[in-house]
């Protein structure tokens, strides 16, 4: 009887005890699996034109660090590809008070409003702020892309 | 009533094991800081990557050819420095000194060449951009090997077992660098008897003086490749995470130092990892922590005066003796030609794999101990009223904190390969 009484109270005690010893070393408990890297896209200042990062489309590979990367950029007014006539790209740090370590450039025009960017590259993780000045028959406009870098 | 009896034993018996299992202590960490741990082990780090300047450097005849010339101090004017004289195996190829010592007393600190593979820029101020091009400066520095590419050029069709490396690796070797009177020294840098020497050479045979000088940088280069850091207790660790063994894990990097890593990956606290981050613990980049020097005997400006060095080269990416095809040099075709005032005084960021053993630190060897280092980053706010181009944000550890952190550091130790 004693025995039987040994033997189900530990067999309603262990599922408690597992809950209770998981607790604080639950891998994921500290963990905000919500968190998604947001698309790339950004308004221009005069609110005229949108600016987007087709290529890579997972915000977490066209962010990568430490890796030379290449964009497909388009550039849309009333939501249709806009072309532009130059387009210079600088940004940087704030937090750090550094620019960019890199001098990322179009390299082609792949269609009408599509745009190639290589030679980005962010060195570390955090906030990065990229700006694309561009010239286009509606005068001179900017996009500042907010980007979070991470591991 | 046997089969009863064996479970009604078994029952216990199991409870009492999952409750074992269940109590064993965890890993600790939260998903997100797995997968940082997991981006420093050495076990992400993969093969060193192939330089597309040096076609040479993964070939194991360069390797040995670089490894000859590496530990060879005739190579020097004084016939007495070898590369290995700064670049001490034994101390994981540097030489524990505050400054470098060659021929002279140098400005900087030597920087360990374990691990170099990985980088994209050479010298603490990158003014170099690969390994093999980076061999050949100590050569002709004067306060350093104080030698010349002519002389290295011609001990290399001298030396009959150089000879046979050379022509073996790279064709036949230009005899006519071996005519009597042609000048020991000679060099576009250096004093003004070695530019003179140098600029009477016909303009082809420079050119081919150049090229074996260039061919000897790339076994070094090849050789240098080779050099890499050991796994560590920080890598066991890791290993035994990813294992599940989480007990015998903390037995390799116990309390403090977990809590010296939580630290260290912690961007809200201390934001190591903004720039040692990776499996080398290096972004390989140039950044300012308020250790330039601007007045004095010592002045160095740093990666200001590194950028328009390596865009100068002769020996670059993009010059005649590399490999690269027309596609490669990505490195330099992208590289911000316009610096912005934080990189006077910014200098590449050391990696922190074997850090115990490559004392003294900074760019002029001015901390002894990774203490003083680390007090250096708890100090910034005073740091940064001496030079204002500090990228870095104050930080407010405690003692015991800085203890952890040192400890961490302590535990990225390798085994030597």
């Amino acid at each position: 009887m004693k025995r039987r009484f040994f033997c189900s109270t530990l067999f309603f005690i262990t599922p408690l005890l597992i809950l209770a010893c998981n607790g604080p070393s639950d891998p994921g408990s500290n963990f905000s699996s919500g968190s998604v890297t947001p698309p790339l896209f950004a308004h221009s200042v005069k609110s005229l034109l949108t600016l987007s990062v087709i290529e890579p489309a997972d915000p977490k590979r066209a962010t990568a660090l430490g890796q030379y990367l290449v964009w497909l950029v388009q550039i849309d007014r009333n939501g249709e590809p806009f072309p532009v006539n130059a387009i210079s790209i600088d940004g940087g740090m704030p937090a750090h008070g550094h620019g960019l370590p890199t001098q990322p450039r179009v390299t082609a025009q792949v269609s009408e409003g599509r745009y190639r960017v290589e030679g980005l590259k962010f060195t570390m993780p955090g906030r990065w702020i990229l700006n694309f000045t561009v010239s286009s028959k509606l005068g001179n406009d900017r996009f500042s892309l907010e980007i979070d870098v991470g591991h | 009533m046997r089969g009863l009896s064996r479970v009604a034993f078994s029952v216990p018996a199991l409870s009492v094991l999952l409750v074992c299992l269940a109590c064993s202590p965890g890993h600790g960490w939260s998903e997100q800081e797995l997968q940082i741990i997991r981006s420093l082990s050495i076990a992400s780090l993969g093969d060193p990557p192939v330089p597309d300047s040096n076609r040479f450097a993964k070939n194991p005849q360069a390797v040995e050819f670089g490894k000859a010339l590496f530990h060879d101090p005739g190579l020097s004017a004084s016939g007495k420095i070898s590369c290995a004289s700064c670049h001490q195996p034994e101390k994981l190829f540097t030489d524990g000194l505050v400054r470098g010592q060659g021929e002279a007393e140098l400005q900087r600190n030597t920087p360990t060449v374990a691990g170099l593979a990985w980088h994209t820029w050479f010298y603490w101020d990158g003014r170099k951009d690969s390994l093999w091009a980076q061999s050949l400066a100590p050569i002709e520095a004067p306060a350093e090997m104080n030698s010349s590419r002519m002389y290295v050029a011609r001990l290399v069709g001298q030396s009959p077992s150089y000879r046979a490396f050379y022509e073996n690796l790279f064709g036949s070797y230009p005899g006519i660098l071996l005519q009597p009177g042609k000048l020991d020294h000679a060099s576009p840098i250096g004093d003004a008897k070695r530019q003179n020497n140098w600029y009477r050479i016909p303009a082809g045979q420079r050119q081919l003086v150049n090229r074996v000088f260039t061919n000897a940088g790339k076994a070094l280069g090849a050789y240098v490749r080779t050099l890499e850091h050991g796994a560590s207790n920080f890598d066991n660790y890791v290993e035994q995470l990813e294992r599940g063994n989480y007990r015998k894990a903390n037995k390799i990097l116990d309390a403090r130092s977990r809590q010296g890593l939580k630290l260290f990956i912690d961007d809200k606290k201390t934001q190591c990892l903004r720039c040692h981050n990776g499996p080398l613990f290096t972004n390989f980049e140039f950044h300012n922590i308020g250790s330039g020097n601007f007045d004095g005997d010592s002045l160095d400006f740093g990666r200001l005066l590194g950028l328009p060095s390596v865009l100068q080269d002769e020996f670059n990416c993009l010059g005649p003796y590399s490999d690269a095809p027309s596609t490669g040099c990505i490195h330099l075709k992208f590289i911000n030609r316009q610096p912005d005032e934080s990189l006077q005084g910014a200098y590449k960021t050391p990696a922190l794999r074997d850090v115990a053993k490559t004392a003294p630190y900074l760019h002029d060897g001015r901390y002894t101990s990774l203490k003083d280092v680390l007090q250096h980053y708890n100090d910034i706010a005073n740091t940064k009223k001496i030079n204002a181009m500090s990228e870095l944000n104050p930080i407010d550890l405690s003692d015991d904190e800085l203890l952890a952190l040192e400890s961490f550091l302590l535990n990225l130790t390798g085994s030597q390969k």
